[in-house]
Parts: C-alpha cells; sequence; structure tokens
C-alpha cells in the first residue's frame, strides 16, 4: 500500500512537471517594464500593444523615454502601451530569441545596423501598408530607400545619431592651431601638433585625436570609417566588393596607424574612456553623437568651464567642404506575431514617435537625435541656440549612412578593430589591411 | 538469510530495484530534460548549418563546421589560449595559495585578521573583479601603471595593457588568481590543520629540515586536497568567461580568446550556432579527458 502510494505520488510529480513545461502563462505582466515580453490583448475598444526598447533599462534614459509612452498613452484613450526591456547587452540576443518564438513585443526599438539579423529571422512585418502616405511623404528619400528591402518597408526610421567632431578649444589654442581643420590631413597635423603638448599641469598625457580601439565594444571598427572616406577611400566598391586596401585605403590605415604608433591617439580606449579623457581636457578632437557630451561634462573637474570650452564642427574630409560623419540609425521594427487587429495602433504609435512631439522630449533631454522627416527638423530644430547643436545639424547634412546591409556588418566591424590594434602595434600596414580585406569579403562571401 | 519485504514485495509483482528505479524517475527526468538533452541537442547542432536565416530547419552538413575551424587554424590558437591561460592561473594560485596557507597555518601574529583578509577578493562576484582590475590597469587613469612607474620599474606612465598580447593575458591571469587563490588557500589551509601533528613532530626530533618535512609529511598527507583543489580550480579556470570578457573582450587580436569566449562569440555574436556548438562539443571532449586523467589519479593516490 505505501509502495502504491509513493509510485502515485512519483507519477502526480511527473505529471505536474510536464504541465509546467507545456504552455507558459498568457498572462499579461503586472508590472509597466517588464524583462519578458509581454502577452497583450488586442480589441477595437483597448489595444495594447508592447514596445521593446533597451533604454528602458538604464536609470539615465527610462525616465526620458517612459516619458514619451505616458504622453502617447494620455493622447489615446483607446490604446495601452506595455513596455519590454533588456540591459543593452543581451537585448539583441534575447530579442532575436523572443522573435525567432513568437514571443517578442509587437514594437521594437533596434540599430540599424541589427536589421540584417531580423531579416534573416523573417520575423519583420512590411509596414507600408500601415504608415500614411502623409508620413512616408514626410520622410527623406534616403532614409525610406535605406529601410525598404525587396520593396518591404521594414523598420520605421525612429531617429538617427548623427556623428561630429568635438574639439577642445584651450588645447587648440595652446598648439598654436587658429583656424579649424578642413581637410582630414589637416586634422592629422593638428593632432600631431596637440599631442606634441606632451602633458598638462597635471602630468596627464595630451593627445590629439583619440579613436576608440578597447576591443571590448562593437563600433570601434566602423567608427574609423570617417577616416577612411576623409582619405577618400571606400568600404565597399560599387559592385558590393569589400574595398578598404585601396591605396586611398592604404593611406586612412597608415594615418591611423600614426595615431596611434607616435602617441597621438590612446591605445586600447574604449569610448567611455575616450569621452573621460575629453572630459578631463587632454584630448583635442574625438567624433562622437551629441549625446555623449553629458558624460564628458560629467568627467570634467569643472562643467561650466568644459561647456564654455568645448566646440563641435564636422569630420573633414579631402575630398569634400563638407566632410563626412557617419548616421547610426535607429528604427522601430513590427514583429510578424504582432496580430493585423493591432497594427491601427501600432501605425499611431509608430508615427507618433517618430514624430515632432516625441522627438521634442528628447531634445529637451539634450539627447541630440535628429530625425530624417522634414517636419521634425523643421519644428523641433528650426531656432536651435546651442553652437554644437548647429554643428550637429550641419554634420547631420552630409553624414553618410553605415554600410550595414549585411549580415556580417558585425563580425567585419570587429576585423576593422583587431586589424587597427595589428596596426597600433606596429605591424605592416599593407599587409593587415590586405588580410583584413580578405576576411571580410569571405564573410560577406559566405552569407 | 532472505529478507521478508523484498519476499512480499516480489509476490506483489515489483522488486525494490524497480521500485527505486521509479522513485527516482522525476530526478532523471529532470536530468534528462535540463542536461542529457542540451548535451546531445548540441552535439547533434555542431554537426549543421544552423543560423538565424534557418533557426527552425538546421542542415546536416557533416564536418563542415568542424573542417572550417581546423582548416582556418583559429581552433589551435583558442586550444592555446585555454591552456596558457589555466595553467597559468591554476599554477600561480596553487603557489600563491600553498604559500599564504602554510604562512596562516603557523603561529604569526594577526594570523585570524589575515585570514579574514585574504578572503575579501572570493566574496567578489567576477564581473566586479573585472572591471575592478580593467580600471586598475587601464592606460591612462591606472593606479598599476602609476604604482610600476614610481616603483622605478618601467619608464613609461602609459602601458597599455590592454593592447599588447602578451600583457592581456597576463593582466586576465592576475585577475584571475586575485579573486581565486583565497579558494585555494581555505582549502590547503583546513587540510594543513589536519595534518598530524605527532609526525611532524617526529620528523623534527629525526633532525628533518622544514623542506624535507614539507616534501615528505605534510604535502603527501594533504595530497588528496591538493588534487580536488586544482581539479576544481582547472575546471572552473576551462569555463571562465566573466573575467576575460569584461577585461579584454577576447582580445587584442584573439590573443585572450578562449574556448568558452570563441564558443560565446560563434554562437551570439556571429550566429552561427553550428560553429559554436562545434567548439564546445571539441571543449567537452577536452574536458571529458582532463577529467579521466584527473580521476585516474585520484584512483592511483587512493591505491597508495
Amino acid at each position: 500500500m505505501k509502495k502504491a502510494f509513493a509510485l502515485l505520488l512519483v507519477f502526480a510529480m511527473i505529471l505536474s512537471l510536464c504541465a509546467c513545461s507545456g504552455g507558459g502563462s498568457t498572462e499579461p505582466p503586472a508590472a509597466s517594464v517588464s524583462q519578458e515580453p509581454a502577452a497583450a490583448t488586442g480589441g477595437s475598444a483597448n489595444t495594447t500593444i508592447v514596445w521593446g526598447d533597451w533604454m528602458l533599462s538604464e536609470d539615465a534614459y527610462v525616465g526620458i523615454y517612459g516619458a514619451m509612452v505616458e504622453n502617447f498613452d494620455a493622447a489615446h484613450d483607446n490604446i495601452t502601451v506595455e513596455t519590454y526591456t533588456q540591459p543593452y547587452s543581451s537585448y539583441l540576443d534575447q530579442l532575436l530569441i523572443a522573435s525567432a518564438a513568437g514571443n517578442g513585443p509587437d514594437v521594437a526599438h533596434i540599430k540599424a545596423e541589427w536589421l540584417p539579423q531580423f531579416l534573416a529571422l523573417g520575423v519583420v512585418k512590411d509596414l507600408y501598408p500601415y504608415v500614411s502616405q502623409e508620413v512616408l511623404d514626410d520622410y527623406s528619400s534616403s532614409a525610406l530607400e535605406a529601410a525598404t528591402i525587396d520593396g518591404k518597408l521594414v523598420g520605421m526610421p525612429w531617429f538617427c545619431n548623427a556623428y561630429a567632431m568635438f574639439y577642445n578649444k584651450a588645447l587648440l589654442e595652446q598648439a598654436g592651431i587658429t583656424e579649424l581643420p578642413t581637410t582630414m590631413d589637416e586634422l592629422m597635423e593638428d593632432a600631431a601638433k596637440i599631442a606634441a603638448l606632451g602633458t598638462d599641469e597635471n602630468g596627464n598625457k595630451i593627445y590629439g585625436l583619440a579613436l576608440a580601439n578597447s576591443g571590448l565594444e562593437a563600433s570601434e571598427g566602423y567608427n574609423l570609417l570617417p577616416v577612411l572616406w576623409g582619405y577618400g577611400a571606400e568600404y565597399q566598391d560599387p559592385s558590393g566588393k569589400i574595398a578598404i586596401a585601396s591605396d586611398e585605403g592604404i593611406q586612412a590605415f597608415t594615418a591611423i596607424q600614426d595615431l596611434y604608433v607616435n602617441d597621438i591617439s590612446p591605445k586600447g580606449a574604449s569610448f567611455k574612456d575616450i569621452r573621460n579623457l575629453f572630459g578631463q581636457g587632454v584630448i583635442g578632437f574625438y567624433w562622437d553623437a551629441e549625446a555623449a557630451l553629458s558624460p564628458c561634462a560629467a568627467a570634467a573637474p569643472d562643467k561650466d568651464a568644459f561647456y564654455e570650452n568645448v566646440g563641435a564642427m564636422v569630420i573633414p574630409a579631402n575630398d569634400s567642404p563638407n566632410g563626412y560623419g557617419y548616421l547610426s540609425e535607429r528604427y522601430m521594427i513590427v514583429f510578424n506575431s504582432c496580430s493585423d487587429e493591432k497594427m491601427e495602433a501600432v501605425s499611431e504609435f509608430l508615427e507618433y514617435m517618430s514624430g515632432s512631439e516625441a522627438i521634442q522630449v528628447l531634445q529637451d533631454n539634450n539627447q541630440g537625435k535628429m530625425s530624417s522627416r522634414s517636419s521634425v527638423m523643421d519644428t523641433v530644430f528650426a531656432n536651435v541656440d546651442s553652437e554644437i547643436t548647429k554643428a550637429f545639424i550641419q554634420a547631420m547634412g552630409s553624414a553618410r549612412s553605415l554600410p550595414s546591409g549585411n549580415l556580417s556588418f558585425l563580425d567585419a566591424d570587429e576585423i576593422l578593430s583587431n586589424a587597427v590594434t595589428q596596426l597600433a602595434q606596429g605591424a605592416d600596414v599593407t599587409a593587415v589591411i590586405n588580410g583584413a580585406q580578405t576576411q571580410i569579403q569571405e564573410l560577406y562571401d559566405s552569407q | 538469510m532472505t529478507n521478508p519485504n523484498v519476499k512480499l514485495s516480489r509476490h506483489r509483482g515489483i522488486s525494490d530495484s524497480a521500485f527505486a528505479l521509479l522513485l527516482i524517475c522525476p530526478a532523471l527526468l529532470v536530468l534528462g530534460v535540463t542536461v542529457l538533452f542540451p548535451i546531445l541537442k548540441g552535439i547533434y547542432v555542431s554537426f549543421c548549418d544552423y543560423k538565424l536565416s534557418n533557426l527552425n530547419a538546421p542542415v546536416w552538413n557533416h564536418f563542415q563546421n568542424y573542417s572550417k575551424l581546423f582548416r582556418s587554424g583559429s581552433i589551435y590558437r583558442y586550444f592555446l589560449n585555454t591552456f596558457v591561460y589555466v595553467i597559468l592561473t591554476v599554477v600561480i594560485q596553487f603557489l600563491l595559495g600553498m604559500s599564504v596557507a602554510l604562512l596562516l597555518n603557523s603561529k604569526i601574529r594577526g594570523r585570524n585578521i589575515l585570514r579574514g583578509a585574504f578572503l575579501i577578493p572570493w566574496t567578489l562576484p567576477s564581473v566586479v573583479v573585472a572591471i575592478l582590475w580593467r580600471w586598475m590597469l587601464q592606460q591612462q587613469f591606472g593606479v598599476i601603471n602609476y604604482l610600476i612607474y614610481r616603483a622605478g620599474i618601467t619608464d613609461t606612465i602609459n602601458i597599455s595593457w590592454t593592447t599588447d598580447s602578451v600583457l592581456a593575458m597576463a593582466a586576465v591571469v592576475i585577475a584571475a588568481v586575485w579573486r581565486q587563490f583565497p579558494y585555494m588557500m581555505v582549502m590547503l589551509l583546513a587540510a594543513l590543520q589536519s595534518v598530524d601533528q605527532s609526525l611532524i613532530d617526529a620528523a623534527r626530533v629525526d633532525g628533518a629540515s622544514y623542506r624535507k618535512t614539507l616534501k615528505h609529511i605534510i604535502i603527501p598527507s594533504i595530497r588528496p586536497v591538493i588534487i580536488s583543489a586544482v581539479w576544481i580550480a582547472t575546471m572552473s579556470n576551462f569555463q571562465m568567461y566573466t573575467i576575460i570578457a569584461n577585461m579584454t573582450g577576447g582580445g587584442p587580436v584573439e590573443s585572450t580568446t578562449t574556448l568558452s569566449l570563441a564558443a560565446y562569440k560563434a554562437a551570439f555574436q556571429s550566429y552561427d550556432f553550428g560553429k559554436g556548438a562545434a567548439i564546445g562539443v571539441l571543449w567537452l571532449v577536452i574536458l571529458a579527458v582532463v577529467t579521466l586523467i584527473s580521476n585516474k589519479l585520484s584512483e592511483k593516490y587512493a591505491a597508495d
């Protein structure tokens, strides 16, 4: 009898285990910011949509991005937005896994360079049928072209970070630089002059031009593209072949090597390190997004003095008077798992988030996010007073999109970063860059 | 003498062993689902073309993932990096742990305070240790650069620990040893305290030096603990991801990319799950061989 009872218990346990591993709960999450994608409820009376964004997991940004959602909720009685977030380091992985399983949020904020991964999964909805013609007409044609694959609008361009160059006015003055550089050659010469100052009054080394190369962060490779473009080189030729080992490319990488070998740029520094160093006043030039100025200022001994001492300009180029920055574009993508019944609400959300009201929230919080919608630029950025912001608006005009359409772009980014590390160690430029070009081409060919 | 219960259960059609097996069924089921199934799936996937584009339909591609790894030569580098990292970390932490354990086992002043102080690194999470050491070794702000420059060891204050292949490996080994040696020390100290004092006293009476006492009495007495501690340290360092990923990210130019980092990068950075699984399977084979050797050693010394 005892054995029979024990066996009964065992089978009860097995059954309960099986039941646990069966389907998950379909209850929506109680909290508004969830680590798991919420199961959204549809319905014409009140539609709930789930929006995913890693910014909501960062203390510095949750208030800003949360405010945009609150404003949307307040203006739309029949739509409720619930949020899904993960820390930045795991956001992409988790979003890929969740969307592959059909459990992703309805809408998600992604970087443009992540788009190929989602396209490879085949989980992204075409937005052309859902976005109004009025909004589509408001976008620049290049922004829509970049987000259109095989005739489908696979992501709604949300905002973009234009990259421009910050400079330290005091260091330029000390180095005897009276005019800002207008070509890449001049920039390199000026950077060398600044580095020649040696050390500051506290004995800290002064650098002329800082380029991140810690090996720890994505984007350290493609952050070098303005140097290539500045020397007239291209990442890919018109046929799509990798072309970094062209004569101009070798010239650009030789200049980059000189920066490291001659201690004009810090070695092994991450973007965060560079922001700290720039804040401390020991870097002459470096490029970044406008929003990076706040962390720089946080590292400065005197914030007010820092802001007075910093200027911004377009990254110069040898063949273009307007120079070249690059755009780190952000999209809102909608997953196939989002039901058609919810698409009307999703469409309203997308149009609101890319519109003036939402971008104004970012601008009011000094986030430096620009838009490719002309109405937004005309209203939010029409009367800016800040010289820094003006420089970024100018940079936006000539900035180039990243060539991030290939699934292997992020791997290529790491290969470039590794190549530059080798150059910093004094390796032969032609051999290293030819090797990197072959490696990247093989990766692209394997897709 | 026959057990009456066994007889009884046989009469009812179920033996004790079958009954016991049924009782452990839930545990076996859990183990099967959480351990065995992922291993088998991982082995299967390692023979497949398995990427984001065919996430729901991996395609069998025989040994292509393995052949690519060996043809490119990258797997040899990952193995070499792993062995260099593991051997250096385990050997240094053993020597350091043993030295400190011997020190703390002697009658020195402040012994209890020192025991507590030495344990502090062990209480810190690996990710904190990695960030801490990254900052201490940072080229521009790092205190280590400042100290060694002030001490006259180097003629520059701006040593770039993470862009030099040798220094990068040294940096991760230093951080890992700092984090792990207290565990080794505690294990060895506990073992040292269990050594029969009368044997040591007898050796001293016979005129044995400290070195000879250590070699012929103390170390043989604590050998099982040494094997266990070294084995645990070896295994945990074979799997080390956190410290290396957060200090160097496997760089510069893959000079600190161990098997764990390589598998992670292949699977979750390049989204080539087949290649990631292939690295994982090779890693599994190496661990199985190391485990076998360790077990043989343990058996040998147990028999002695």
